[in-house]
């Protein structure tokens, strides 16, 4: 040993025991690229079913498949166990059960939080989105299903007697039982039931540590990038089908309303997104697409926007921070708000 | 994967559903009858294979299609059955044909008074073609659904509405026409019928067929030990080439052949060609014996009563001789029906002889039809065996009888299974991972027999090196990198919420090797100590061992914090526990970024495959590993410091020690301590230790224990004093103790 080489670096380590360590340093990344290079790639694995009658999917991107899943398997069965809450296709429901009796004991976690959601998007939109107007539908599927209807839409009483039924504030969640405050309420969780299954799932995978991943039941909302490094490109459908309309999407959600989503009769006036206020199908715009974090608030905010307008949409999305709107007017221009 | 919605569960509420949605709805019948929107057209794209249509027929109507004769499925209209809407609360109208599995065969749409379809012949084009994708489709739900979502954000579409409104009304069509009772347990079909014929009926396993050779009866004859003299059939020569004989019997079957005991019967030639079955079902019965007879003989019987056809050709027939006579109970005496327990011999009040039958079957001459009372104990859907019996005459005058066993077992076609609710998810994963768990259960077990034989373990330096290598190793590359079974501080969280999210269990139970590991560690833990997992299950801890042992290889530098700093270093884990358990709680939206503290997403379960940032801050992780053993799993780890709060429950304390250690004098162990649990005063910290069980192997090392190793001196020493004593010295430890003296610190 040389003089040199015994002469202590600043870390009382040998020259030579430096080397080593700076050496096995270095070796560990190397060791990594190699793990990568002959390691499992990382691919899209896909989960299709059918979640509250819509067809769905789930897609992660993932390295390990066996993972990838056992976690597929994991979340299908918190699905199922969702889908018994809010699914109208199963008498047994709580949904069902709460719209058919006007109260419901004993509800789920799960039933509340979307209810208390659906009440602080009713209250952040002044009242513009309304998940109790289900007795409006009712009226105008009604009006319109016997022949010869007034191509003008129901009358203003029978508007006026539905619109007595129609109140986000009524729906009492404090107690031990959800209530209807009224006789006769309904409330219709289309969209945000959907929007909670896929909040739900989406944050069960990111806790799992998923980075890249699709998660379409009923609602839209992705995690992260596209492994690529993009943002994911969301097409949004217009009027007519197409979807040249593409939006970028990165950790969050997009939901598209317009008016001729589902229409009553052939001139389109007449649909469902109903003015809890006027009891009419709101005219305010043609489509909005909003994005946000989560797939509950993009389709409420949505709703509430498209019955509320273009003025009062900056107000509104003020009220959630990282939420955005692009709305088609009616002449076919578009905007971007928040 | 599959996984099924609330499809099969809503069949039976979907007239329900459907009467609940549309009841009120007034709407006026003003479409024309199903028989004249079904155009030829129209029935040659939802029902190609058919060629005719039945009548208009049921409430709600159908058509029945037919291919020649036979029925393939139904042919019916979604505005009859559900008058669905879509997007316009004017039903639209889908013509939908169905086949009898209930898989469907064509959908076309000919109504709709959707607006955004009205008038645009490319999106009609196209909602054809989305049906065309549930060709095929079984409305049952259980497959995954065909038509691939793209991943397209719009307006909800038409066609899904319609897509349920067509499956409504096939599911409300199946259970309309089905003609299959609900079952609660396996029953047999009794009325299901399609015409089948001989071949179709062995085929489908209705028919239990043994050709019984002379050969055959009298090697079991010989078998038995009995020599016949006297038989009802008697076997005759088997020398066909000394003695040809008078008259070939096997086409002249007359009586007098056949007991004509001085006959050369060959070996190969039939004694009886038996077939059998349970006719009682109208598939098997009436396509055995014609509608007819299958209705005259089943008619009149008490409910209940089971009807066994018995059909055979040859000289020795299932019936014999013995039900003529009233001395023998007019038995018969050629068979018997043995289920279980249960053994049925037949008399001539339950006999039906049945004249041969015609068709293109083999010839049978004798067929009879045996009825099996409703108190007999038989359960026709369960197997059971006819026991053809031959009876011989020894040379004693003793009557010996030899058994030939013939299974059955009525074919599941015309068994009923009750409908059985689909296994839940979690019942696939496990049925999926079977092989892992195989691996693992195997695993687990090499590592519960580690710790019951530790003592002979660590006897051995080189035989606890290799095995713990080794098993690092298998967790590390398998149960890691393979497998995925890394267990996290992400389940923990995951379980302490569980009260308050009200997920059900199945979301758990669908992760089989987590569980199984889960359920070990907790265990463990209980017993033993955190070490168990943390030492030996955990992938990132053998990862960090693993790369620490070759810095050892390599004489890397070593740093370990002095004993009071590393008391205060062991702190941190429990703060990132609680930290994330906290936010689980509070904040969950930033539960995912704490979880990060974690490197186990990045190292383990997706193998570093992750963006550079994570896989750079794992790399640190290990890179620390490598001059302070295990550096994260000490001072940082999460579900270590649940673990190691976990630890405090332990029940028993495995590691030896002894007075030396520590306060006595001695710091061996001490300093062996990989991750230096062993403090000053020789006490081990278990809520620190892995259970590498290193110290274990200083503990039992003659040469390097200094309690030991002064033992053995003072026994060498005595032996060198007086060898003539005889005291035996191993020559291994004394030339061992003579070229290497024992190391370590005999203070």
């Amino acid at each position: 040993m040389t003089l040199v080489d015994a002469r202590p670096t600043p870390l009382g380590l040998s020259r030579r025991q430096a080397l080593k360590v700076v050496a096995a340093t270095a070796a560990l990344p190397l060791g990594v690229l190699g793990l990568r290079a002959i390691g499992p790639t990382p691919q899209f694995h896909t989960w299709n079913g059918e979640v509250l009658g819509a067809v769905s999917s789930l897609t992660l991107w993932h390295s390990n498949a066996n993972f990838a899943r056992t976690t597929m398997q994991r979340m299908a069965s918190e699905i199922g166990r969702l889908e018994r809450i809010f699914s109208l296709y199963r008498p047994d429901s709580e949904l069902r059960r709460l719209n058919a009796d006007g109260m419901l004991e004993g509800a789920s976690r799960d039933l509340r939080l979307v209810l208390t959601s659906a009440r602080f998007i009713g209250l952040a939109t002044g009242g513009a989105f309304d998940p109790t107007v289900q007795p409006l539908w009712d009226v105008y599927a009604r009006h319109f299903a016997s022949p010869g209807a007034d191509p003008a839409g129901p009358s203003g009483f029978a508007l006026d007697a539905a619109r007595s039924l129609v109140g986000y504030r009524d729906i009492d969640t404090d107690g031990g039982a959800i209530r209807f405050a009224r006789q006769g309420m309904q409330a219709t969780l289309n969209g945000i039931a959907q929007g909670y299954i896929t909040d739900r799932i989406a944050d069960l995978l990111r806790n799992e540590g998923f980075q890249h991943v699709v998660v379409e039941l009923g609602e839209a909302r992705v995690l992260g990038d596209h492994p690529e490094g993009r943002p994911w490109r969301v097409g949004l459908r217009d009027r007519a089908g197409a979807t040249d309309r593409m939006v970028d999407l990165s950790n969050g959600a997009v939901a598209l309303h317009g008016g001729y989503g589902t229409v009553f009769d052939e001139s389109g006036r007449n649909h469902h997104i109903f003015d809890p206020v006027t009891g009419r199908s709101a005219q305010t715009m043609l489509d909005v697409a909003v994005v946000s974090g989560r797939a509950t608030d993009a389709d409420a905010i949505g709703v509430g926007i498209y019955v509320a307008g273009e003025e009062r949409a900056s107000a509104i999305l003020a009220q959630f921070p990282g939420t955005r709107a692009i709305i088609t007017r009616r002449d076919g221009t578009t905007v971007t708000i928040g | 994967m599959r996984f099924r919605a609330f499809g099969r569960r809503c069949i039976a509420g979907v007239v329900v559903c459907v009467a609940s949605l549309f009841a009120g709805n007034a709407l006026a019948q003003d479409r024309p009858p199903l028989n004249e929107r079904v155009t030829p057209a129209i029935f040659e794209t939802v029902f190609p294979a058919a060629d005719r249509l039945g009548e208009v027929e049921g409430q709600p109507p159908f058509m029945r299609a037919y291919a020649g004769d036979e029925q393939l499925g139904f042919v019916f209209s979604t505005y009859d059955v559900v008058r669905a809407p879509s997007y316009s609360p004017r039903p639209f109208d889908a013509i939908v044909g169905m086949d009898l599995a209930g898989n469907l065969t064509g959908v076309q749409v000919i109504s709709f008074h959707d607006p955004y379809l009205t008038g645009f012949p490319e999106r009609v084009r196209q909602l054809a073609e989305f049906f065309r994708f549930y060709v095929g489709y079984n409305i049952s739900g259980q497959r995954a659904f065909p038509a691939q979502p793209d991943f397209v954000q719009g307006t909800t579409i038409s066609a899904r509405q319609m897509r349920a409104g067509v499956l409504d009304a096939a599911r409300v069509i199946d259970r309309a026409t089905s003609d299959r009772p609900p079952v609660t347990e396996p029953t047999l079909d009794l009325d299901a019928f399609t015409v089948m014929n001989w071949g179709e009926l062995m085929e489908m396993g209705a028919l239990a067929h043994r050709a019984v050779t002379f050969g055959d009866v009298r090697e079991a004859l010989a078998e038995a030990g009995v020599t016949p003299v006297e038989m009802e059939v008697p076997l005759g020569r088997p020398d066909l080439a000394l003695n040809p004989p008078r008259f070939d019997c096997r086409f002249v079957a007359t009586r007098a052949c056949e007991i004509d005991a001085n006959l050369v019967r060959e070996n190969d030639e039939i004694y009886t060609d038996l077939y059998f079955a349970l006719v009682t079902p109208a598939m098997i019965g009436r396509n055995l014996l014609g509608s007819d007879l299958y209705a005259r003989y089943l008619t009149p019987q008490p409910p209940g009563t089971h009807m066994l056809a018995m059909l055979s050709a040859g000289p020795y027939d299932f019936r014999g001789l013995g039900f003529y006579r009233d001395e023998n109970g007019n038995r018969f005496d050629r068979f018997r029906l043995v289920q279980g327990e249960t053994e049925i011999v037949f008399t001539r009040d339950q006999h039906q002889m049945v004249g041969g039958l015609r068709g293109d079957r083999p010839r049978l001459p004798d067929v009879s039809v045996f009825f099996i009372a409703p108190n007999s104990g038989f359960d026709p859907v369960a197997p059971f065996e006819i026991v053809l019996m031959v009876t011989a005459t020894t040379e004693t005058g003793e009557q010996a009888t030899i058994d030939i066993p013939i299974a059955y077992q009525v074919p599941d076609d015309v068994i009923l299974m009750p409908f059985v609710e689909p296994a839940p998810p979690w019942v696939e994963a496990w049925a999926d991972a079977t092989p892992q768990l195989v691996i693992l259960g195997i695993a687990l077990v090499i590592l519960t027999g580690l710790f019951i034989f530790q003592k002979q373990l660590t006897m051995s330096r080189r035989a606890h090196a290799w095995i713990r290598n080794a098993f690092l190793l298998f967790t590390l590359v398998w149960l890691g990198w393979i497998a995925g079974g890394q267990l996290s501080i992400v389940h923990v969280v995951n379980y302490l919420k569980a009260p308050f999210d009200g997920v059900d269990i199945g979301f758990y139970l669908a992760e089989p090797l987590i569980v199984v590991i889960g359920i070990y560690v907790l265990l463990s833990l209980i017993l033993i100590g955190r070490g168990v997992f943390c030492g030996w299950l955990c992938p990132f801890g053998a990862l960090q061992e693993l790369t620490a042992k070759v810095a050892r290889f390599l004489k890397l530098p070593t740093w370990d914090p002095p004993e009071r700093m590393q008391r205060w270093m062991w702190l941190p884990k429990y703060g990132t526990a609680a930290l994330i358990v906290g936010a689980a709680f509070v904040a969950p939206a930033a539960l995912a970024a704490t979880e990060e503290i974690e490197p186990f997403k990045t190292a383990i379960t997706s193998v570093f495959t992750r963006p550079w940032p994570y896989v750079a801050y794992a790399l640190v992780l290990v890179g620390m590993g490598l001059f302070t053993e295990r550096f994260f799993c000490r001072f940082l780890c999460p579900l270590g410091g649940v673990l190691a709060l976990g630890d405090r429950l332990h029940i028993f304390t495995l590691l030896k020690r002894r007075p030396e250690c520590g306060s006595g004098g001695c710091h061996l162990c001490e300093r062996s301590c990989p991750v230096r649990a062993i403090e000053r005063d020789g006490k081990i910290i278990m809520a620190e230790c892995f259970q590498c069980l290193d110290c274990q192997v200083e503990y039992y090392d003659e040469q390097r224990c200094p309690p030991l190793a002064k033992g053995r001196k003072v026994r060498e020493r005595a032996s060198r004093a007086r060898p003539q004593m005889g005291v035996p010295v191993p020559a291994m430890a004394m030339s061992a103790a003579a070229s290497k003296p024992a190391m370590g610190p005999d203070r």
